[in-house]
């Protein structure tokens, strides 16, 4: 009988470390799915913003060579913002003129995530095709 | 036989086994995840590698309009973004077709994160010189000439009886005539002229007035047999339409030759009645060729000589030299090298040609001849009598020093 009674559960020792196997577990593991959410939002983001960069690049490509970059600004060609997913995007198209017939082009879309600025940059060149 | 006391504790081996499963189920949805976000990064960088390795196809096409001879490999960087590496080849292309393959890398290619290859297609189509008749020395047009263009030389030109000067088409504002020459009789008009109305003849010679009057002494000589088109007449003309233009000899030779050719290394001499397949090829002659009567020209080409001596003529066709079925052979006829007793290029009678005819000194057009392109030559040019020269684009199309018509891109795929 002493024995049978010995036995019976647990003990809070037990039941404590149990408790903190569990709660360590759980921890770990949220705070895992929450870097994992912050990640996925923030990929989500880029995908926006590349596409934005991506699209301007098309429409670019598909421009006459002497409408690129003109009227000219100095710097920064053409500045557009886009509210996507509750994040405003803000992209910034520089053209560079290499030579008489060789122009590049850089786009950088930038916005704010947490508190940080990010951005991403696509570049490509243009000939002037005669 | 088991009994209950030997199931006691089993709820916690069950707990711990699905605490377990439920653990590798989160940890591998949180992989997955990261594999995804991995993935999109991949992606991402993979479509700026695209953007780059496009950037150079756009800088080998720029290359290519600079000089057709452009080959590569260039690897530059666009920025901060990548790097590109780009070369041309030829092999297998037609005529001023370039294969232009670019490989772009995001951030560079020492150590790249993601590549993208592209393949493009161009066709650069070269230009045509402006001139229908063109010619460093000079130019003679005998009788019954009829030119559709302009006539131009750094040299003297001399017109003949019946000579006709027109625009090249309906509504083309060529037809005029301009020699950069300050000599007296820059422009000598030996018998009747016809022109159309709003052109010009314009010399860098003596006006009437210095000279007092229409004399022999003037820039443009008896422009009393000017008998229609009542052109303006311009001596002393000092404008850029007088300019001289220093070469005529306008194909780019180093492109002519990386194209697909046929070499002939001896002095060759094609019989009557032959003939001569062009097969989209440039035809090389090493030592000159005489092309004698009845000669059919089958498909267009090119036809080259580079050099020899000899032979009255570089390059010579006899008579009765023709496309398919009497109509215009498209070649070109090129002499650029040699010594010749006569003339670089002789095109002697009942010839028809579509095409560029160029020669080094002297090219000769007979009697009989009709050539739509152009005829220009480093020397003179002599035209005898009914000779039609009608200025327009080369059948086969022939690399131009530095005046590309237009660039057109054929295709453009991803390797």
């Amino acid at each position: 009988m002493r024995i049978r009674n010995c036995c019976k559960g647990f003990t809070y020792i037990e039941l404590a470390i149990a408790m903190a196997i569990i709660a360590f577990v759980v921890l770990a593991f949220t705070q895992l799915f929450l870097r994992s959410s912050i990640s996925i939002k923030s990929m989500e983001f880029q995908t926006l913003a590349y596409n934005f960069a991506g699209d301007k690049m098309e429409e670019i490509k598909n421009e006459s060579f002497d409408g690129i970059g003109n009227p000219w600004y100095p710097n920064i060609w053409e500045t557009e913002a886009q509210t996507q997913s509750g994040k405003t995007f803000t992209r910034n198209v520089t053209i560079s003129h290499l030579e008489a017939s060789l122009k590049r082009v850089d786009i950088e879309v930038v916005w704010t995530e947490g508190g940080a600025s990010k951005s991403i940059g696509v570049s490509s060149l243009v000939a002037d095709k005669w | 036989m088991f009994t209950i006391r030997d199931e006691r504790g089993i709820a916690l081996v069950l707990a711990l086994i699905l605490l377990a499963v439920l653990s590798v189920l989160a940890l591998a949805m949180v992989s997955l995840g990261r594999h995804e976000t991995d993935f999109l990064v991949k992606e991402r960088l993979s479509d700026a590698a695209l953007y780059i390795a496009d950037g150079g196809v756009e800088y080998g096409i720029n290359e290519l309009q600079k000089s057709s001879n452009y080959r590569g490999p260039t690897t530059d960087l666009i920025g901060n973004a990548g790097q590109f590496a780009v070369s041309v080849s030829t092999q297998g292309q037609p005529a001023n077709h370039y294969a232009i393959t670019s490989t772009g890398y995001v951030p560079d290619a020492t150590n790249p994160q993601e590549t993208r290859t592209v393949s493009s297609v161009v066709n650069i189509v070269p230009g045509t010189p402006t001139y229908a008749i063109g010619a460093k020395e000079g130019i003679t047009v005998a009788s019954n000439i009829t030119v559709r263009g302009d006539l131009r030389s750094d040299g003297q030109i001399t017109l003949g009886n019946n000579v006709f000067i027109e625009p090249s088409s309906a509504g083309a504002s060529d037809g005029s005539i301009y020699t950069s020459t300050d000599i007296a009789k820059g422009v000598n008009i030996t018998g009747n002229l016809y022109m159309q109305p709003g052109r010009e003849i314009r010399s860098r010679g003596p006006t009437n007035a210095s000279q007092g009057g229409d004399t022999s002494g003037t820039g443009i000589y008896q422009e009393s047999r000017i008998k229609a088109g009542d052109p303006l007449i311009v001596e002393g003309d000092t404008s850029g339409d007088t300019a001289p233009i220093g070469s005529y000899n306008s194909v780019d030779l180093a492109a002519l030759d990386n194209m697909d050719k046929i070499v002939y290394d001896a002095f060759q001499d094609y019989t009557s009645n032959e003939t001569f397949y062009l097969d989209g090829k440039v035809h090389k002659f090493t030592e000159g060729v005489r092309f004698s009567s009845n000669i059919t020209f089958e498909g267009e080409g090119t036809i080259w000589v580079s050099g020899g001596s000899g032979h009255d003529y570089g390059l010579e066709l006899a008579s009765n030299v023709f496309g398919p079925d009497g109509g215009y052979a498209s070649v070109n006829l090129i002499c650029s090298g040699g010594t010749w007793n006569e003339a670089d290029i002789k095109i002697n009678s009942n010839v028809k040609i579509n095409g560029l005819i160029s020669g080094q000194t002297e090219v000769d057009a007979n009697s009989n001849v009709e050539i739509n392109g152009v005829i220009e030559s480093g020397g003179t040019i002599n035209v005898n009598s009914n000779v039609t020269i009608q200025w327009g684009e080369f059948g086969f199309q022939v690399p131009i020093t530095g005046s590309p018509a237009t660039t057109i891109v054929r295709s453009w795929q991803e390797l």
